[in-house]
Order: structure tokens, then C-alpha cells, then sequence
């Protein structure tokens, strides 16, 4: 009676400092017959967190038990780290396995990252680059590579011109050395600065601003069906200024 | 979400790690799941089919149309799939166009059964609509064994796999794509992809999870044995 130990997921997890995880255990029991069921996770001695464990010795109705626990990041560096192992006892037998690591990011890190994953659920082959003279997200439609993109993503509460330009003037450094064709620009928050948005409507350069929440409306909208592979691209790369879902739905 | 906080309120809201332990006499074991790839192996697959990079959802909306269509004539019933088309996919296309995505539509909802000659639903099509409209799982994992059986789909997750078993280094996902259509044209499994593309494949192959999304770090995509194992074993839809 071997026990097997899937973890999803398995690849690392995306946090910040003081983000939760929670483990939410769920051990089918053995059919053949059996006493006692301990389960043990043991913590990455960074987390200061000691191992808990868990012991199963009753059989149920549903021939399963579940088991929930809950980890805070207290640590404040930044980088990848493992979470620890799960080792599951039954009557003796162990067998262990390892919980997935996490990355530790700053939260405006954290934001590109987000901001990347959602262009990969649109279909765009995406990823962050991040860190001081890089741009933020390299991205573009997967079956466009010649069609790349550079993502700005700002999580600042306002938005204004000063950032605008800076943004600008990374998008015209970058533009000839890694071939980009666009910029695109994220902000999180929805007080723009009225000069930022006059100079969008009167831009003829390929620029086009969008806001997280219109990403993440827009994410929702094509995963269900709503709207198409084609709409996305001609939202995303074929207008310029302000990005206004109105049009769209 | 509009303010810094609101954002870090979400960020460090819990993230769910699923853990599940399990014996083996309750799931397929190493042996069952090397099984499917030999059933696969023996399975007879002539051809793999799709068109027009459809989603799993617009294979659902395909079928609700042909259900509208019940008692027009064939031919109407072709007219009104080309305007269909071009609302559900957005794309303008022009009539030669639209007439090739209608053949091929309407080449890969008869390879699935669910429509007969005469364009209405089967009993297959009728309980798919079913699903689609009242059960999304069940829905996916009939959707999913017919793709794989009928159109030939279990051919491009074997492919797939052999390719991640075969491969020493990673390929970009560009690459592995182009690799597998070449392959699977080598097999004469496709004769072309001009009106497709693989990548929207596998997407539709993700969303029916039984491949994994495409791991970046890996640079591969992993198929959920247990999940190919469920719908061409385990669960029972004939």
C-alpha cells in the first residue's frame, strides 16, 4: 500500500511579503485495511514556522479526510526560496515529497508579473523583465512574433505626465534595439492625469493605455467566448490612445 | 481594483496549494497510465481534424446554432453558418473565406457525430447541447472524448508526449509547434493547416485540461495522464 503525493501546483508560486498559502490537504483513505494516517509538513526554516502534523486514525463515510493549513510570508527577502516537504505515514510506510517554492517579489514586481500573466491568458506569449533600464513585460500574439510589444505596468495611484513621459522615453530607447513595435501601458489606477490622456488622444505614435481592470475584464470576456482572438488583438494592437472597453462589449 | 491598496489587499490574499495523497488500488497506477499510451498507440486514427482556431466554448455555440437550424434546408442552414461565423469570431473574413471555415466547421462537427447529413443533431449532439448549456464539466469531458476519439486529437497529445519524452533540450513553444505539425503531416495525419493553427490546438487541448498549460521554465507541456486516463477509460459515454 503505496501512498502517491500530487501537489498542484507544482511549479513556484508568485508572493509577497506578508501574502498567505493555504494547504488544503485532502487524503483519500487506503481500501485495504489501515490504523493510522499521520501527515507532517515541515516548513523551509526561513518561514520561523515549526513543522505541524496531523494525524487521520478514524475511517468515514466518504472514505476521505481533508485537512486545511495556513502559512504567512514574513520573510522579507526577496527571491526564491522552498516552502519544505508533506510526508505522509501509513502505518509505518513514508513517503515524502516536496511543496513548491515560492518567489518573493516586491509588489510592483508583482504587478508586472500579473499584468504578464493576464496578456498570457490572452493568447500572448509574455514575459517580465522587469529591474532597473529594462522594460517591464516583452510580449506578443503568439502567432505574431514579429509583433512585440512593450508593456509599461504602474501601480501608482495617479498616474501623471512626468510618468507618462518617462515611459515614453524608455519606449523610444528601446524601440530600435529589441524591435519593438508598440507600447502598451497598464496602470492600475484610474485617476490619469488630464494632460496624460489629451496627449493620448493626439498621438499618432503606436502608444495605447490600458487599465488593469479593463485587462482583467477584458481576460474574463474572451475566456468566455465573448469575444475573439481577433478582437483582443485589434483592442490591443491596432488602436492608440486610451483603451476604452465601451467599444468593445 | 482601482487603488495600490485594493491590489495589495488581492496580493496577499491566500494562495491555495492543493495537496492530495492517495493509495494506489483507488488510482490508476504507473502501469495503467503507460496503458493509455499503448491504447492510444492501437487506436485507428486516419486523421486529425479542427478549423478556423476555435475554443472549446465556440464548438458549444456551433452546436446551439445547428440546434436553432433544426427544419431549415441544408443549403439555408450552410448560408446562415457563414454569417454565424463571422459574429462569432469577430473576423472579418471575405465570402471565399468564410465558405473554406464552413467546410471545415462543418467537417469537424460531423467528424465528432454530432450532426447527420442532413445537418441535424444526433443523439451525440443533442446530449453535448445538454451539457453545454446546463453541466460545464460534464460538458468538457464529452466534448473532450470526442475530440480525442473522433477527430483524432489523442494523436496530437501522443505526439506531444513523445516529443517531451524525445527532446534533450527545450524547444521555445514556436518550435515544438512546428515540430509537431511536421510530424504529424509526416504521418499523413494532416494535410494542411493554412485555415489553423496548432498553438489554438492546444489551447482547446488546456482548457479541456488534459494538457497542462505550458510550463516556461520546463519549456514543454505536460499531459494529465490521469485525466486522459478518466476520459478514455475510466468514464463511460458510449
Amino acid at each position: 500500500m503505496q501512498a502517491l503525493i500530487n501537489i498542484d501546483p507544482k511549479e513556484r508560486l508568485v508572493v509577497i511579503p506578508q501574502s498567505k498559502i493555504r494547504f488544503n490537504v485532502r487524503v483519500d483513505h487506503p481500501k485495504t485495511n489501515w490504523k493510522r494516517i499521520e501527515i507532517h509538513i515541515n516548513y523551509n526554516p526561513i518561514f520561523s514556522r515549526p513543522p505541524c502534523k496531523y494525524v487521520i486514525t478514524e475511517k468515514n463515510e466518504i472514505n476521505m479526510s481533508s485537512l486545511t493549513e495556513e502559512l504567512t510570508i514574513v520573510e522579507k527577502r526577496l527571491g526564491e526560496v522552498p516552502l519544505g516537504d508533506i510526508i505522509v505515514n501509513v502505518d509505518g510506510e513514508e513517503r515524502s515529497q516536496y511543496l513548491p517554492t515560492v518567489r518573493i517579489m516586491s509588489l510592483d514586481a508583482y504587478f508586472e508579473e500579473k499584468v504578464a500573466e493576464k496578456l498570457r491568458e490572452l493568447e500572448f506569449e509574455a514575459i517580465r523583465l522587469g529591474g532597473p533600464g529594462r522594460p517591464d513585460v516583452e510580449a506578443n500574439p503568439k502567432t505574431e512574433p514579429t509583433q512585440r510589444v512593450q508593456v509599461e505596468a504602474t501601480l501608482e495611484d495617479h498616474y501623471n505626465v512626468q510618468r507618462f513621459r518617462n515611459d515614453i522615453g524608455k519606449f523610444h530607447h528601446f524601440k530600435r534595439a529589441r524591435q519593438y513595435k508598440r507600447l502598451l501601458i497598464v496602470v492600475n489606477s484610474d485617476k490619469i492625469s488630464d494632460v496624460v490622456v489629451q496627449q493620448l488622444r493626439r498621438t499618432t505614435d503606436p502608444i495605447s493605455l490600458i487599465r488593469y481592470e479593463h485587462l482583467e475584464n477584458l481576460v474574463s470576456h474572451f475566456l468566455q467566448g465573448r469575444v475573439s482572438k481577433y478582437q483582443v488583438i485589434a483592442v490591443l494592437m491596432a488602436r492608440t490612445g486610451l483603451v476604452d472597453m465601451e467599444n468593445l462589449t | 481594483m482601482s487603488s495600490k491598496n485594493e491590489f495589495l489587499k488581492a496580493a496577499i490574499s491566500p494562495k491555495i496549494v492543493k495537496v492530495s495523497v492517495y493509495f494506489e488500488a483507488a488510482r490508476p497506477s504507473i502501469t495503467d497510465q503507460v496503458d493509455v499510451i499503448q491504447y492510444i498507440k492501437q487506436m485507428q486514427i486516419r486523421r486529425v481534424v479542427y478549423a478556423a482556431d476555435l475554443k472549446v466554448d465556440q464548438i458549444g455555440r456551433c452546436l446551439r446554432f445547428f440546434d436553432d437550424a433544426q427544419g431549415r434546408s441544408k443549403s439555408e442552414t450552410m448560408g446562415d453558418l457563414m454569417a454565424f461565423l463571422k459574429s462569432m469570431t469577430g473576423r472579418q473574413l471575405v465570402q471565399k473565406e468564410a465558405k473554406v471555415y464552413t467546410i471545415q466547421i462543418l467537417r469537424l462537427i460531423k467528424s465528432l457525430e454530432v450532426v447527420d447529413d442532413e445537418l441535424y443533431l444526433t443523439l451525440d449532439g443533442q446530449r453535448l447541447l445538454g451539457y453545454c448549456q446546463n453541466n460545464r464539466t460534464k460538458f468538457l469531458d464529452y466534448l473532450g472524448w470526442l475530440l480525442l476519439t473522433r477527430a483524432g486529437w489523442v494523436k496530437v497529445v501522443s505526439e506531444i508526449e513523445q516529443l517531451r519524452r524525445g527532446m534533450l533540450y527545450g524547444l521555445s513553444m514556436k518550435h515544438l509547434v512546428e515540430l509537431l505539425v511536421d510530424n504529424l503531416k509526416k504521418d499523413k495525419l494532416l494535410r494542411r493547416t493554412d485555415s489553423w493553427h496548432m498553438s489554438a490546438l492546444i489551447d482547446c487541448l488546456v482548457t479541456l485540461r488534459i494538457l497542462k498549460p505550458w510550463d516556461p521554465v520546463q519549456m514543454r507541456y505536460d499531459t494529465d495522464k490521469e485525466r486522459l486516463y478518466d476520459l478514455l477509460v475510466r468514464k463511460t459515454f458510449t
